[in-house]
């Protein structure tokens, strides 16, 4: 098992150096750089700009040499020094500007995380368990809904419900008064409250297909022999449902949070931006749309490694979970 | 069951969509048929100002400016502050921090009432810079709403007999907002450390140049009183300085050190001096403003020339960026500025200004949600769309007051139509070229039903010409090529030589397709736009195609004269002034404009050249009469030419305010000469609860 783990982490290496120079390769794909989109949008607020004040900005930005040259400086700087570049947007490191928004990113998307699975578990359970129920049907439907309906859509009919209901526009996870004052105890309450918006909309989301999940699953192991053989033998039905059932069910599960480690990273971003949240994705899309190459690079990396990470870790769980994966591995 | 399942599926989707299309019915107003844009407030907006309406049977035309706005000057006798100020107690008395008595600028425009101190004007910004420091900007001088030049941080200016030199006066006793005297030192310091050597990335500007192109010597007289000479005579430095530059200044006593040092990197004789020359510079930087920048370029740029954007800078505007952690950075969620303790100016009464004590900018991801947020009273101000008129006619939840304002481009900028004149493929060239070509594209197009259909009715039929108010208007000029004449468009596009084929599109008379294609910035709306005007180029056998691309594209490709033909061009063409700004209408005179495209002065042929030539006139004619006669030759020359083509009359830019934000000019005119809404002077407003 050590050596396995040892393998995959060497591997790591050039998956990672392989990805950093795709990501880079295509983030410089598009025409133009960020000098051109900062002249953009400058440009539309009125200012003027000169050929000779674009050259001036590009050579001190360091734009003016060729893309693989400023891919061999990061990668150096990052090897080297643990640098990760300078974002043009923000005018500083990169590093500072991924940890500004870190903690919020990763609190609110394992807030919403545990409560997809804490909904989608206990609901995959029961309707495995109440088949062809109206509460199965019930709990499908809304399931179904919330993965049918885009999030951007859902968020914004619910605020615009919430904002017909109480009049007050809910955008955003800080009011005002909490950005003005900083967090104090006095604000949770609200806090909380401007959290059950993306909340729903986002953990609705993913909830369907855990559930959908769970449910196949579980229907599928107790129609195994060894559940009948639970059964005959008298033991309870929670005992089958949550010690056997349940263990094995799991298995797909568990492989789909791979994928959550880099969703807790960045969080997701169309909704996000719907919703004005203070977190990692925004600053993603912001950084590649105006080609803040190094920013976007070093995000696009990270969630590269969180992927790979994710991929390892969940491996590991499924073996420490299912003695079976354990023993194929020791045969 | 499964019937069952499909029922409840069935009346949920049903539930959804009745939801979702519900009609808003609440007695909406809809545009008159002029096209008039002033609006009511929602019904819950009670105590809500309405602009007066300009509605004249072309209706909607920017406001214009009452010719006599100049106010009487007062005797203020006694001076009063903020509370907020008294109670903080370390400041002093108001007198002691204002200008001497008989130089501190009174604001006594007639709209002004005498406000009240206190409250935070609450903004949205998706972007810093310009957002938050075009409101606040202060130049040495200012522009009034009517195109005049007044004193502002200069108290008044004299010029010699032949123009080559500027004496401006200052106001004795004025301060930095960290307390320290402003003096005639800082602006010759500014010009001659940061403007010669380049240092804030934009070197000497046009304004400092004179007509050999060399830099103007700026001298230092007393404390209060510094001159700009120039070697060949310069009629226009009061007008282009608050056009090109606007601030004629830096605190010295704060970049003195970080400006030595910077020179120091600048001229240092190998790598490893410069490299520890620009170590000490980002320091010395980070010492100041707490940011830490990536080299000593980058200091410059932002702290002398986006210097409202960085906390700890002393400035002469009516606001600074707090310093306090978490309030203090542009690119953070929430910040704000807050009320300069030494601001210059006063109201009629002598109460110093602003009244409002701070601006406060929550960061959001889009125009909309700041649309959303001033809809329940979270946001006091933005400029909106024609159309979120009637959203806030609908939803909104507190009473906010519209205020509709003239715009300076030449009809629609949304419905402008750029030929790139200097395009390579010959064809097009001459076809562009061709004033029969433009004109068929022109008529072929029924106005009435188009104008109607992409303004929802706000907005009546125009064409690319100056609207009411801005120099070389015309009623002529405006409806010039406007009528609708399919048959007479064929005919013209005949007369270009262009042979009709038998696809039912005319071509090239040797053969080749003729093909106009059209790109937009995306998400612009011009998609759209395209989309209700390709059915009219069909009937007039117009083959087009259009493709949008973002706006960094758009511009690399205007670069690289690629760009044939744009809707809603990024620079549209226009100004207030053809002399203050002739950017989007001359020539060369900027990059980016599509339908001038690369061209020069040694490219250019007829009508053009002469255009660029009576421009080179301007620049060194002294008399203002004649200044205006020749710009008035090179209107004529846009009008006989019609260069670039328009289908819709300006829309005016429209304010929605909060209601309790009181003093708000209801007429002015939007444009980046005038810094925006910066024309509506913000130190002004008070919050009336």
């Amino acid at each position: 098992m050590l050596r396995y783990i040892g393998k995959r982490i060497l591997l790591f290496i050039p998956t990672i150096l392989i990805i950093s120079f795709v990501i880079f390769f295509v983030i410089q794909l598009p025409p133009g750089d960020y000098v051109t989109s900062y002249v953009a949008s400058l440009s539309a607020q009125g200012e003027v700009f000169t050929e000779a004040d674009i050259a001036y900005l590009r050579q001190s930005f360091g734009l003016d040499d060729p893309w693989y040259v400023q891919y061999f400086n990061w990668m150096k700087g990052i090897i080297t020094e643990g640098n990760f570049g300078y974002s043009f947007n923000y005018g500083r490191g990169v590093w500072s500007v991924i940890m500004d928004r870190l903690g919020l990113t990763m609190g609110v998307s394992f807030v919403i995380l545990l409560f997809q699975y804490a909904v989608s578990l206990p609901v995959g359970i029961y309707c495995a368990n109440h088949q062809y129920s109206a509460g199965d049907y019930i709990w499908s439907f809304i399931g179904f809904i919330g993965t049918a309906t885009p999030n951007f859509l859902l968020a914004i009919l619910v605020m615009f419900w919430v904002y017909k209901a109480t009049g007050q526009m809910y955008l955003g996870l800080f009011s005002t008064e909490m950005m003005q004052n900083g967090m104090s105890w006095q604000y949770v309450p609200e806090f909380l409250g401007r959290c059950l918006i993306p909340l729903f909309v986002i953990g609705t989301s993913g909830t369907c297909s855990i559930i959908r999940t769970v449910r196949a699953q579980m229907l599928d192991e107790q129609a195994r022999q060894y559940t009948l053989t639970a059964r005959a033998k008298g033991c309870s039905e929670a005992t089958i449902t949550y010690k056997y059932a349940l263990r094995s069910a799991l298995n797909p599960v568990v492989s789909g949070l791979a994928g959550s480690l880099n969703t807790i990273f960045s969080g997701s971003t169309v909704s996000a931006i719907v919703m004005n949240l203070q977190i990692q994705g925004p600053v993603l899309l912001a950084a590649l749309k105006s080609q803040d190459m190094y920013l976007a690079g070093t995000i696009v990396m990270i969630q590269a490694v969180l992927v790979v990470t994710g991929m390892l870790l969940s491996d590991i769980a499924l073996a420490w979970l299912d003695p079976r994966i354990r023993f194929s591995e020791r045969g | 069951m499964k019937k069952t399942l499909a029922l409840i599926l069935a009346l949920a989707m049903v539930l959804a969509l009745a939801a979702c299309g519900k009609p808003v019915d609440n007695g909406t107003k809809t545009p008159a048929d002029g096209g008039t844009t002033t609006t009511t407030p929602s019904d819950n907006g009670g105590g809500t100002t309405t602009p007066p309406a300009d509605s004249g049977a072309d209706g909607g035309e920017p406001a214009t400016p009452p010719a006599d706005t100049t106010p009487e000057p007062v005797e203020v006798s006694s001076f009063s502050e903020a509370p907020f100020i008294t109670n903080l107690g370390t400041y002093g008395s108001v007198e002691d921090r204002l200008p001497v008595k008989d130089d501190v600028m009174v604001e006594n425009d007639s709209y002004l009432e005498i406000g009240t101190y206190g409250g935070e004007l609450k903004r949205t910004a998706s972007t810093g810079n310009w957002n938050a420091g075009k409101p606040i900007e202060e130049g040495l001088f200012r522009f009034r709403a009517d195109g005049t030049i007044e004193p502002n941080v200069a108290k008044s200016w004299e010029i010699n007999e032949d123009s080559t030199v500027y004496t401006v006066h200052l106001r004795e006793g004025m301060k930095w907002s960290d307390g320290e005297p402003f003096t005639a030192e800082d602006c010759v310091w500014f010009y001659n450390q940061i403007c010669l050597n380049n240092l804030d990335s934009k070197g000497v500007r046009a304004c400092h140049k004179d007509a050999n192109g060399d830099p103007a010597v700026v001298e230092k007289v007393d404390d209060y009183t510094f001159t700009v000479t120039f070697g060949t005579p310069k009629y226009d430095f009061v007008e282009a300085c608050e056009v090109d530059i606007k601030w004629h200044w830096a605190p010295k006593h704060t970049f003195e050190t970080l400006v030595n040092y910077m020179l120091e990197a600048k001229n240092a004789a190998d790598d490893a001096a410069r490299a520890e020359a620009d170590a000490k510079a980002i320091a010395e930087a980070k010492s100041i403003c707490g940011v830490e920048f990536a080299d000593s370029n980058a200091v410059g740029k932002e702290l002398f020339y986006y210097f409202w954007n960085y906390p700890g800078i002393p400035t002469v505007n009516s606001y600074v960026l707090s310093t306090e952690a978490g309030k203090n950075s542009i690119n953070g969620d929430y910040y704000e500025y807050v009320r300069n303790p030494y601001f210059w100016k006063v109201d009629a009464a002598g109460n110093q200004l602003p009244y409002i004590d701070k601006i406060t900018y929550t960061a959001i991801q889009n125009v909309d949600q700041g649309l959303m947020l001033l809809l329940d009273g979270s946001e006091d101000y933005q400029t909106i769309a024609i159309d979120a008129i009637s959203t806030i006619q609908e939803s909104a939840n507190v009473p906010i007051s519209i205020y509709e304002w003239g715009s300076d481009t030449w009809g629609s900028a949304a419905h402008q139509l750029h030929f790139n004149l200097a395009i390579g493929d010959e064809h097009l060239n001459a076809l562009f070229n061709n004033p029969d070509f433009r004109q068929a594209v022109s008529i072929c197009v029924d106005r009435e039903q188009f104008a109607a259909i992409v303004s929802d009715g706000w907005l009546g039929p125009g064409q690319a010409a100056p609207q009411k108010g801005a120099m070389g208007y015309s009623e002529e000029w405006s409806q010039q090529w406007t009528e609708y004449d399919v048959a007479k468009a064929k005919t013209l596009l005949e007369g270009c030589g262009l042979v009709m084929g038998s696809d039912g599109y005319y071509d090239f008379s040797d053969g080749t397709d003729f093909v106009l294609n059209i790109v937009a910035m995306a998400d612009n709306g011009s998609a759209d736009t395209y989309a209700l005007l390709k059915p009219y180029y069909d009937a007039a056998g117009i083959k087009t195609t259009f493709r949008d691309y973002d706006r960094s594209n758009i511009d690399t490709m205007t670069t690289a004269n690629e760009v044939q033909c744009m809707l809603y061009p990024a620079t549209p063409i226009g100004d207030i002034s053809i002399i203050l700004k002739p950017n989007s209408m001359v020539p060369g005179a900027a990059t980016n404009v599509v339908w001038y495209g690369t061209m020069t002065k040694d490219t250019a042929t007829g009508d053009l050249l002469e255009l660029i030539k009576l421009k080179e006139q301007l620049d060194v004619t002294a008399d203002t009469e004649e200044r205006n006669a020749i710009a008035e030759q090179m209107l004529a020359l846009h009008q006989k030419n019609q260069w670039t083509i328009g289908y819709v009359e300006a829309a005016p830019t429209i304010h929605a305010v909060n209601s309790r934000i009181k003093n708000f000019p209801a007429e002015g005119v939007f444009s980046d000469i005038y810094r925006d809404m910066g024309l509506a002077h913000c130190w002004c407003w008070y919050i009336a609860e």
